[in-house]
């Protein structure tokens, strides 16, 4: 038994009893596949640029549907909704698997619960069969947005997901806040996505350039609604992402402590290393029980749904980077070279916390919220258990 | 304490503004920026100003040891924008030993040339199965002849594929652990060597490994005597007070990051009036004036002929802590750029906040470099607080990691 594969307990909601087979098949499939495709020479390989990679784990992903484990059944999905997704985005951080999986998957399930459904009936197949790579903005809710002029979109801001993506998703507005949500189809000239160097080699970035553009779609969002919605699958996504990561990353690194050996002794028999080591997989286990109630209340569309998305998001992404730049110290030497894994998790790790929204004003936004649900005359104890 | 100089220091201050501006810049009639600077270390050499650790002889500013004035020199050369003494192993490592344990020959030879950049170091002493055990390292070398003949590896090895000389500590007695080490110098260039680069996690590949297979120096480049090594690779530079160059260069990057803060703009304000970043700023600018202090009043004490307190010896974890917390400020400050800033090649022709975050990324490396943090604590609670050591799995001296 390895610290990675145990399963702490969750809290336990209707939907998930319902699916537990289901999303434990879905979790074991994928766990074995990535293991075998994406495991550290893959990775490496990838990352030297000798592989495609994010390729190829994106076919495996559609051969064995898991784009489409999370949708409602009508649209070809298993209908695990957020349980399944937090069981694919932890296992795909485990491996840190290059693809655009938390924009399409995050904008897929956004579309099956606001989404207008000739939209819905257009794209989510699409997406659900892989054929469909989607990019959503780095930035949800704040930050870089469209302008409208006419019938058309024009300016720049940079999206999560690869450049072929087929699909984007972009926020519109007048410059303060964002007034409606767009969506785009790559264009010559018009809509171009360019890739940015980033520090994380298995995510990709993008500059999206708009330029007169035609939309597919334009969804008024005058309250805030559909943003934070989008907000909250992303949210929840890269909370999944970096538990599942720092799962792995410490579960390795606690493996090199104890074959390590200095001063006559593997290094785990100390005294001080060992209190590190725990203190990795304190904050993650944390860390779980928070994204266990986030996943639960997105599930249930409880009005304080968004709220654990946020704190999900804020607390898993901080205890990942916590946890990786530990498990590069814990190397000693090797693990500031490129050639052993813990800096992959690292650049992982701090993209996650960069991304979606900062995690300060995810907390002041969760604090907002708690005042709004207790002004409602709902105490604290009553939210989510 | 008291923090101001006096008139003795002001006046040296004035002499030392006056040299800094009929000295520097040089015109570049006198070459690109290499040749001038190098120029402009001879003369400041001649003034006293550098290498005063160095005797005349070699070069150097041949200068007794003042505190006082080395502040001021720092201070004065960082306002004029004048380069500082290369930092580098052979001025700040090799040449130390040299001058402690150095035989006249070693000395002439080494010495002028090394200063001169003309003998570039690179440093042999971690290996694969003795990093934090340093002691435990098991490159040997055998005497035949009137030649050492070296077999084993080094790794960490900084630059060493560009490098001429290797300051090498070697496996040379029975003795066990530290007690069979010595301290050997190493011409690299040589057909018994062979050097990998290795890839750091910031792209670059600065560190090396370097393997001796029946590699060679001569009998006489041991320094400081056979099996003397471990006390020899202490020698630590009399004139280098760390404390100071690192509460310098924090300095430099706070103000800095407060520059970054009043012009980076968030919801339609600066940065800067943000309450969370104004408390995380306060408070590695508290550290900062804390370490500061600390050092002034180190330096107070041993002015005065007292010993000195412990500060030195915690300074490094002070130090490494308040590093981490710069990291984690910068992080925050360029949350957006954070997410797309890229490596490149490596450090060389980073602009703005590029240059930031690959400094963030280097930092980390800190907790590591010139010895780990557990045993920085290690050696805090043992000299300082005279806890026992560590048992053991071999006798309890070695477990903890001191060997003296």
């Amino acid at each position: 038994m390895t610290i990675a594969n145990i399963r702490l307990p969750t809290s336990g909601g209707d939907d998930e009893l319902m699916y537990q087979e289901e999303i434990e098949a879905l979790s074991d499939s994928m766990a074995r596949v990535l293991t075998d495709e994406c495991d550290s020479l893959a990775l490496h390989a990838y990352m030297d640029g000798k592989s495609d990679l994010d390729d190829q784990v994106w076919k495996r992903a559609s051969e064995l549907g898991w784009m489409a484990a999370a949708l409602p059944e009508r649209f070809g999905g298993m209908n695990v909704g957020p349980y399944g997704l937090e069981a694919l985005h932890t296992a795909l951080g485990r491996r840190a698997a290059p693809g655009p999986f938390v924009a399409t998957l995050s904008a897929a399930q956004w579309l099956s619960e606001i989404g207008p459904e000739e939209l819905q009936a257009e794209y989510l197949p699409l997406i659900a069969s892989g054929q469909l790579k989607v990019a959503i903005p780095v930035a949800v809710g704040s930050g870089p947005m469209l302008s409208h002029t006419g019938s058309t979109l024009s300016g720049q801001l940079d999206v999560l997901g690869s450049a072929d993506a087929g699909l984007i998703i972009a926020p519109v507005g007048s410059g303060q806040t964002v007034e409606a949500w767009a969506l785009l189809k790559p264009a010559t000239a018009c809509v171009t996505l360019s890739p940015q160097e980033i520090w994380d080699p298995t995510r990709e970035i993008c500059a999206l350039h708009c330029a007169s553009a035609p939309m597919i779609a334009l969804l008024p969002d005058p309250d805030g609604n559909i943003g934070r919605r989008l907000q909250r699958h992303v949210a929840l996504a890269l909370a999944a992402d970096s538990l599942g990561a720092a799962s792995n990353i410490s579960a390795q690194t606690i493996d090199y402590l104890k074959t390590r050996v200095q001063f006559g002794r593997p290094i785990a028999s100390f005294q001080a290393i060992k209190h590190r080591a725990v203190d990795m997989i304190a904050s993650i286990a944390m860390q779980r029980h928070l994204l266990a109630q986030g996943v639960e209340s997105a599930a249930a569309d409880s009005p304080d749904a968004d709220m654990w998305a946020a704190l999900a998001k804020a607390g898993a992404t901080e205890a990942f980077a916590f946890v990786s730049g530990d498990c590069i110290q814990l190397h000693g030497g090797v693990g500031h070279t490129w050639e052993f894994d813990p800096h992959i998790y690292a650049k992982r790790a701090r993209l996650n916390e960069a991304l979606a929204a900062d995690n300060r004003a995810l907390r002041d936004f969760a604090a907002t919220a708690l005042a709004a649900i207790t002004r409602q005359g709902h105490s604290t104890t009553e939210l989510g258990i | 304490m008291n923090l101001s100089y006096s008139k003795e220091y002001d006046d040296y201050r004035e002499e030392l503004r006056a040299f800094l501006a009929a000295n520097w810049p040089l015109p570049d009639s006198l070459g690109d920026l290499r040749e001038r600077t190098a120029e402009f270390h001879r003369r400041a050499a001649k003034a006293g100003y550098i290498f005063r650790h160095i005797p005349v002889k070699y070069g150097g500013g041949e200068q007794p040891l003042d505190f006082l004035q080395s502040e001021i020199i720092k201070e004065e050369f960082r306002r004029a924008g004048a380069p500082r003494e290369p930092e580098v192993i052979g001025i700040n490592r090799v040449i130390p030993v040299l001058l402690q344990w150095g035989t006249e020959e070693q000395k002439d030879f080494f010495i002028p040339r090394t200063m001169s950049r003309e003998f570039l170091w690179s440093q042999g002493y971690s290996e694969p199965n003795a990093g934090s055990d340093l002691a435990a390292l098991r490159t040997r070398a055998e005497l035949v002849g009137d030649k050492w003949i070296i077999n084993g590896q080094k790794v960490w090895s900084s630059n060493a594929y560009k490098c001429q000389y290797m300051n090498a500590l070697v496996r040379t007695e029975s003795a066990p652990r530290h007690l069979g080490i010595s301290y050997l110098l190493i011409d690299l260039h040589q057909p018994g060597i062979e050097i990998r680069r290795i890839k750091q996690i910031t792209g670059e590949s600065e560190f090396c490994e370097v393997f001796f297979n029946n590699a060679e120096a001569p009998a006489d480049w041991v320094v400081g005597g056979r099996g003397n090594g471990w006390a020899v690779s202490r020698t630590t530079l009399r004139h280098e007070r760390s404390g100071f160059r690192s509460v310098n260069w924090l300095d430099t990057i706070l103000r800095r990051i407060v520059k970054l803060a009043r012009e980076t703009i968030r919801d339609g304000k600066p940065a800067i009036e943000e309450p969370h970043l104004r408390r995380e700023i306060a408070r590695v600018q508290a550290r900062l004036y804390a370490m500061r202090y600390s050092t002034y009043r180190d330096l107070s004490m041993e002015a005065a002929g007292e010993p000195s307190g412990d500060y030195l010896l915690t300074q490094k974890l002070y130090l490494t802590d308040t590093i981490h917390l710069v990291e984690r400020l910068t992080r925050d400050l360029l949350a957006d750029d954070y997410l797309l800033m890229s490596p490149g090649e490596g450090r060389d022709g980073l602009k703005g906040n590029a240059k930031w975050i690959y400094n963030a990324f280097h930092s980390l490396k800190i907790a590591i470099a010139g010895g780990s943090s557990n045993i920085q604590r290690n050696v805090v609670g043992e000299r300082v607080l005279g806890l026992p050591r560590d048992n053991a799995g071999v006798g309890g001296r070695e477990a903890s990691g001191m060997d003296q």
